[in-house]
């Protein structure tokens, strides 16, 4: 063992280096969710009775236990158990897509890039890479945990103790090597980074969807899935030690799978054997359009198998949203029949609008993934033959830009297809396709006017693609805990997500709907007109 | 009647501070081959991309088939097939898939002297361009290049990761373009290919030009390299026209070696036949000769 992890040291003191500032970012971000969740709470709790019930009771309508998970039924609710309801899942998911990428970064990129080839001719061990790897993770999550235990002891919300936040912590941790695990596993399986990435966030996707199925529709069933192991810790309340010990027993087996499949693994291998390719290129492949269909054919079928399933997911619940009015003893007594309907079917479209964000983002992100990849192409050196030739940079732009907006768009619309349609399958009163041309009129140029802005960024400034992550991923953080924080009206309407903030129930308003259509077109053009004027680096 | 294709007239380039081309002026005729000589980082790859209108330039201009490079990109790459230095392709397609878009993509088809070149060059198009050494993706993008029938064909460094038989098929193909009448621009470290091919050379170093002409002009960059022996001194051999670098072995003055112009052997071999030759070896410059004259600092006077 120690012959195989010689010299791991190196690597990891030199991937510490590598990765800091992007690990340094992640735990910013992470810091400052955590901080502003647990402050924002404990300053609604503190001395407001009546906030806090209302708190609650947002809390376990349908929508916000199918997006945050569940929160425990007690008598008295204080800040604490509030805040295990909330963050526990958010918090989760956001240090899955931290650690996924990082662990991915450090093996599969390596891998690809030809850096472990060199590397592995040293006098370096067969698994001292995954070993680095794997350590790497486990002092960024110790010091990550360290952070959220000093943050929740400061601000000290009503109803923890020293327990409970050591708890906490060492929970967020155990969440980190478990997907960071995953991730590690999916590294050795596959022979690059692209596969291994969608494997990792495929099985993040799948374990949120079936904590959120089972969480509306059956609770003993969330222990299905890993996210619902850190659910049924019940912190700050219940502090069940032994679902840790679950994640941890599962982490240690999928690491220990990782290290025997990477000992004896050739280098660059996969364990799905590849086929061989064409001889010549099919009589389709003559434009840039269909290169990009050529290469990026399987991440677009695999964005739109997603969201339809995300969409009948979502869908499928909808009956659960409307009868939980319906069962409602009081409800029951004062409303009749007619007003049940329609209390129900304002709940399923609250429901609607809540989860509207989400289909746009994933659309959104599915999109700008396209737009983004041109700037990588060129940074790979794939295009430079290309440029060299007949078509235009217009044309080339042009094409990876238009795919983009034209994968959002299928994405969000096959997403809220499956949705409508699976749900009026379900309802016993089914929604009016009025309902339908709200969500897409309203959604479709939203997800283009932010693809535009990625559009725009890649052509202008192509360095600082964050700034898009940043202004649409606060817009979506707003717009989902807005209502929870009390945020103001203001802040919401600085992106499309506040723009759109009373669909489904109502259509789009035409100023807003006339901003998106216009915002599309100009960051369209100026992202044309950027990269008809930028420097190529090849 | 020769036009000129390529004229690049005092061009500047900078990155931020970094400034990458000082001073390059050169120009290619129809019909030439052009070899551009240059160590790592002179400027070489950054003066083709300026030609190619994938940078602006900071300064001073360049024009292709006499249109100015930047503005008129569209119109001028269609006459044009580029294999760049470092041949990256699309990892999950085929050889054979890629030779076929980049020639397409350049209105061209796949035709007969496509097959010819995957044979000669024994590329196995099926396989996927992950799978091809650095050589191989060289390949690819080399076949693509000599199948389409341009105006101008720019190769930076383009044998570099060939074996010896591929960069000799390399070479012919090329000899075959010249004969057909086409321009070429050469990038290259490797002199012998440049002497083979090309017509003119110009060297470029921390982004200027310190040389240029035809190889005739040029003719005292490939001094041949003299060691010999006499059975008498030959110390007034240093006093003879065409004798550079001499340097006597041997104090009696009968052993030597010494750098000759090609155009002075004449002269120096009656001069040495006096003397009685013993032994003599004569060998072409090597490349690092070239680099130690021209590349390097102290080469810097050669550019007058």
């Amino acid at each position: 063992m120690q012959t195989s992890n010689r010299n791991a040291k190196y690597l990891l003191l030199t991937n510490l280096q590598q990765n800091l500032k992007f690990s340094l970012i992640w735990l910013i971000l992470l810091l400052t969710m955590l901080a502003s969740g647990a402050s924002k709470l404990e300053a609604a709790f503190v001395g407001k009775a009546s906030s806090s019930i209302a708190i609650v009771k947002i809390l376990q309508a349908p929508s916000m236990m199918a997006m945050f998970g569940t929160i425990p039924r007690v008598a008295t609710y204080n800040t604490a158990i509030v805040f295990a309801g909330v963050m526990v899942v958010f918090m989760i998911i956001l240090q899955a897509l931290w650690v996924m990428q990082l662990i991915i970064r450090n093996t599969c990129v390596q891998e690809e890039n030809g850096l472990i080839e060199m590397i592995r001719a040293l006098n370096v061990g067969r698994t001292a890479i995954i070993t680095a790897t794997l350590l790497e993770l486990l002092i960024d999550s110790i010091i990550m945990s360290g952070f959220y235990f000093l943050l929740l002891f400061t601000i000290d919300m009503n109803g923890t103790n020293l327990y409970g936040d050591c708890l906490f912590a060492l929970g967020m941790l155990s969440a980190n090597l478990l997907f960071g695990s995953i991730a590690l596993l999916f590294g050795q399986l596959t022979n690059n980074s692209r596969t291994a990435s969608t494997l990792s966030y495929m099985f993040l996707l799948f374990t949120y969807l079936l904590r959120l199925v089972t969480d509306l529709k059956q609770q003993k069933l969330t222990w299905f899935s890993p996210i619902g192991w850190f659910e049924k810790v019940d912190f700050y309340t219940k502090n069940n030690l032994w679902e840790l010990g679950l994640s941890l027993l599962v982490s240690i087996l999928v690491i220990s799978s990782a290290f025997i499949i990477g000992s004896n693994r050739d280098l660059g291998s996969s364990i799905i054997s590849e086929r061989a390719g064409r001889t010549t290129a099919a009589s389709w492949l003559h434009s840039i359009p269909t290169l990009l269909w050529r290469t990026e054919r399987y991440l677009f079928i695999g964005w739109l198998i997603s969201a339809v399933i995300f969409g009948c997911v979502m869908g499928s619940m909808l009956n659960g949203v409307g009868d939980i009015v319906k069962t409602n003893s009081l409800y029951r007594k004062i409303l009749d029949v007619g007003q049940i309907n329609a209390a129900n079917q304002s709940m399923i479209l609250s429901f609607l609008g809540m989860y509207l964000s989400i289909f746009i983002a994933l659309a959104a992100i599915a999109g700008v993934q396209i737009v983004f990849r041109l700037k990588r192409d060129d940074n790979f050196g794939y295009l430079s033959i290309i440029h060299a030739g007949k078509p235009t940079r217009i044309t080339i732009s042009a094409s990876y830009y238009c795919f983009g907006l034209l994968v959002g768009g299928l994405v969000l619309s096959a997403g809220l297809l499956a949705l409508f349609f699976t749900g009026n399958t379900v309802l016993n009163q089914p929604l009016p396709l009025r309902y339908l041309e709200h969500l897409l009129s309203a959604s479709i140029p939203a997800v283009t006017s932010f693809i535009a802005l990625g559009i725009a960024i890649s052509g202008l400034w192509p360095r600082l693609s964050i700034l898009f992550w940043i202004y649409m991923g606060s817009g979506l953080i707003v717009k989902v805990f807005r209502g929870l924080f009390d945020l103001p009206k203001q802040i919401d309407n600085l992106t499309p997500f506040g723009w759109i903030t009373n669909v489904p129930l109502t259509a789009v308003s035409q100023m807003w709907l006339s901003v998106m259509i216009i915002s599309t077109g100009v960051l369209f053009v100026l992202g044309i007109a950027g990269y008809r004027q930028q420097d190529l680096t090849l | 009647m020769t036009t000129t294709i390529i004229k690049l007239d005092h061009l500047q380039k900078k990155f931020g501070k970094f400034v990458a081309l000082s001073d390059v002026s050169f120009t290619l005729e129809t019909g030439q081959i052009l070899g551009f000589l240059g160590p790592n980082g002179a400027g070489k790859s950054t003066t083709i991309r300026i030609i190619l209108g994938l940078l602006k330039s900071s300064g001073g201009s360049v024009s292709v088939f006499g249109k100015d490079a930047w503005q008129n990109d569209a119109k001028i790459h269609p006459r044009i097939a580029y294999i760049p230095g470092d041949v990256n392709l699309w990892p999950n397609l085929s050889g054979g898939e890629i030779i076929d878009l980049l020639l397409r993509l350049n209105n061209q088809k796949h035709n007969q002297k496509t097959d010819e070149l995957i044979k000669s060059f024994e590329l196995d198009p099926k396989k996927k361009a992950h799978t091809y050494s650095r050589g191989n993706r060289q390949k690819v993008a080399l076949i693509a290049a000599l199948s389409q029938d341009v105006d101008l064909y720019i190769f930076d460094e383009p044998t570099a990761g060939l074996d010896p038989l591929n960069e000799q098929t390399f070479q012919t193909e090329v000899l075959k373009l010249k004969k057909a009448g086409k321009s070429v621009l050469l990038s290259s470290h490797i002199l012998s290919e440049v002497e083979r091919m090309c017509d003119s050379i110009v060297i470029i170093r921390e982004g200027q030009v310190i040389a240029s002409g035809s190889l005739a002009q040029l003719r005292h960059l490939s001094r041949i390299k003299i060691a010999v022996a006499t059975a008498t001194s030959m110390t007034d051999i240093s006093n003879q026209v065409g004798v550079y670098d001499l340097t006597y072995k041997n104090t009696a003055h009968t052993k030597a070696v010494f750098t000759a112009d090609r155009d002075a052997l004449g002269m120096i071999m009656k001069t040495l036949a006096a003397k009685t030759i013993l032994d003599i070896q004569s060998t072409s410059p090597t490349l690092e000769d070239l680099f130690l004259r021209y590349y390097g600092k102290q080469g810097a006077h050669y550019a007058d």
